[in-house]
């Protein structure tokens, strides 16, 4: 063992090894610095966006739940109407241009990887243990979510519920390193500056001093790029990515160049000018379910069955909401259709009531969902039977679907057979 | 007691406790996962592990090969002060990272998927892609030519420091 001590082998276990100039404490720092807040964003969106499933009513949850943790939980509000639009395009966008970010904080501290003695004491082996936790944990849930938001899933586990617990894992990692490393940020900032180091052209760049076992190379090459220039090459990477992609939440001019995007340009509608992301024939639904012999069913206190052509005869109303996706995309219609107050009002809503909506699809975990009672009676939730003045496609949903202001876009049924009141 | 814990274990005890923290949670999370019915434990544990195996040995060392590769390959013009090797790594990371954030996209490995889902088509991303880095290859050419021409002006920074011309 002190062998070894004394001699590592030949290679990236020697502090030789390492040469880049630019590397060292300070750079670690202030990519770490940058990092957190981009980090938390994601973070606090990921959960705002599992509360937006409403997962305490009905069979609404996907990650099961023992009940102890509806702490987390409360009933998700019906406005502003682009609120779940903003949360998901915050979650996604971010998600993504933080890519190099994470890439280049890897970069800054990779010679750590091939410390020698590999575990110098009882505290090291614990922490690169940790540490597995915390890289294995970005990469998963990083590659998770890249790949759910592609429509690519190669494995075998259910995308949510490991997305879910993978984000407490990683989560709870990153919380215990950024406590651990405090002080190396700010012996750094006390000792060159936040951003001074910032000035210095590549000229001028100085190595960090060496410290056995630290960061900053013990034999530094020549600069190639300034410390500003490294930030500004995570910037151009981020950039490129926020314009081929972002456009697909955000919309407006953004849209027509995300050309990377899965619901960016030229690959939003194929049907009504917005996009489809279950087709009939995947839900299996075929014109017969939805020709003459379709009903709504309406069922409580007052239970009764309705044709498309009574509903119709219903006052109706039209308003402009969002359809925002889970995974990032967006889009804005103008719906026309009945007040889901008024049916609920018909069918005798009591108080504690919420509405389960199931669809003619016969199977798939969004086949039904349930909506609380405030997005029941919020004025601009409905059951739409229209989009921008024509009758809802069968893709779309015809003959009716639900659209709620504010709730994630698969809450919002195609296809609806049945309203039920339920306790919620 | 913390000097004791300093010795033994090696760092103060709230550190012990911080690690323990951090393993509780994934412990938890990892059962979580695991009772559920649909979950194949080993292809969790091969994502988990094998996300930070594919960064660690094989994404990183390719680009410091790479990137060595560039540094020794290019050599800046004699006297006017530009970095030429910048102008390959600002296209290359714009491109490169596009590519490994949205592969799945690019090469089409869920177009079934998405014609399923979407019900139409998806644009040709490879082209795409393909063109987008030639663009960014495109402008920092461009933006070399440019610095280049600025640099052999007579008014432009004193090319004569002894580091200019090592690099
Ligand atoms: C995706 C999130 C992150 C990952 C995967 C990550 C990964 C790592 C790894 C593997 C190390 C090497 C530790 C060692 O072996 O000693 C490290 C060190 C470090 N990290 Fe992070 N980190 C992340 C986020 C952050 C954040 C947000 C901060 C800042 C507040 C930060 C600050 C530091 C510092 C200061 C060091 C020590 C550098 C030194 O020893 O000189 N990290 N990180």
């Amino acid at each position: 063992m002190t062998l070894l001590r004394e001699q590592p082998p030949p290679g990236p276990t020697r502090d030789s090894f390492w040469k880049s100039p630019v590397r060292g404490p300070w750079m670690t720092a202030i990519l770490g610095s940058l990092l957190l807040p981009l980090v938390v964003i994601v973070g606090f969106t990921g959960f705002m966006s599992h509360a937006a499933y409403n997962p305490d009513l009905g069979s609404n949850q996907v990650v099961p739940r023992e009940g102890d943790l509806d702490l987390l939980l409360f009933d998700w509000p019906t406005g502003p109407t682009w609120l779940y639009a903003l949360n998901q395009g915050l979650h996604t966008i971010v998600g993504i241009v933080v890519v190099p970010l994470i890439l280049a904080k890897l970069w800054s501290v990779f010679p750590k990887l091939f410390a020698w003695p590999p575990v110098r004491s009882p505290a090291q082996a614990l922490e690169r243990l940790s540490l597995l936790l915390l890289v294995g944990g970005a990469a998963f849930m990083w590659a998770t979510g890249l790949l759910n938001m592609q429509l690519y899933y190669p494995w075998s586990f259910n995308f949510v519920v490991a997305h879910y617990y993978g984000s407490w894992v990683f989560l709870g990692a990153l919380t215990v390193h950024v406590l651990t490393k405090l002080r190396v940020v700010r012996t750094a900032y006390a000792e060159r500056g936040v951003l001074k180091p910032l000035m210095d052209d590549v000229a001028h760049t100085v190595p960090e001093p060496h410290n056995p076992n630290g960061l900053a190379p013990l034999s530094p090459g020549e600069p190639t790029i300034s410390r500003r220039g490294v930030l500004g090459l995570v910037g151009a990477a981020s950039a490129g990515l926020f314009l081929v992609t972002a456009g697909q939440s955000i919309g407006g001019p953004l849209r027509s160049i995300a050309v990377l995007a899965p619901r960016g340009r030229g690959a939003g509608g194929s049907d009504q000018g917005f996009p489809v992301n279950k087709t009939a024939e995947l839900a299996q639904i075929t014109p017969a379910k939805v020709g003459p012999d379709y009903r709504l069913k309406l069922t409580g206190a007052a239970s009764s069955e309705l044709t498309r052509d009574q509903l119709t005869r219903m006052a109706q109303h039209t308003e402009t909401l969002t359809i925002a996706c889970v995974e990032g995309w967006t889009t804005r219609q103008t719906w026309t259709g009945i007040r889901l107050m008024d049916l609920a009002r018909m069918a005798g809503i009591q108080d504690g009531q919420g509405m389960q909506v199931i669809s003619l699809q016969e199977k798939g975990t969004f086949r039904q969902t349930t909506l609380s009672r405030d997005q029941v009676m919020n004025p601009k939730s409905l059951l739409a039977l229209q989009v921008n003045g024509e009758d809802l496609s069968l893709d779309h949903g015809f003959p009716a679907r639900i659209i709620v202001p504010a709730q994630p876009g698969v809450h919002n049924t195609k296809w609806v057979t049945e309203l039920k009141l339920v306790d919620a | 007691m913390i000097s004791l814990s300093k010795r033994v274990y090696g760092e103060s005890p709230l550190h012990l406790l911080g690690q323990l923290v951090t393993l509780a949670i994934a412990a938890y999370a990892f059962l979580q996962v695991v009772e559920v019915a649909s979950t194949d434990t080993l292809s969790l544990v091969i994502w988990f592990v094998g996300g930070a195996l594919l960064h660690d040995l094989l994404f990183v060392p390719v680009y410091l090969v790479l990137d060595l590769v560039a540094r020794r390959g290019i050599r800046d013009h004699a006297r006017r002060r530009v970095r030429a090797v910048n102008h390959i790594r600002f296209p290359a990371a714009i491109s490169g990272v596009m590519f490994l954030t949205l592969f799945p996209l690019i090469l089409g490995r869920a177009e079934p998927n998405y014609v399923r889902t979407a019900g139409l088509q998806p644009p040709d991303y490879l082209g795409r892609w393909l063109l987008v880095t030639a663009a960014v290859f495109g402008i920092s050419a461009l933006a070399y030519a440019v610095r280049l021409r600025r640099a052999a002006k007579p008014e432009a920074p004193v090319a004569t420091r002894a580091d200019v011309s090592a690099v």
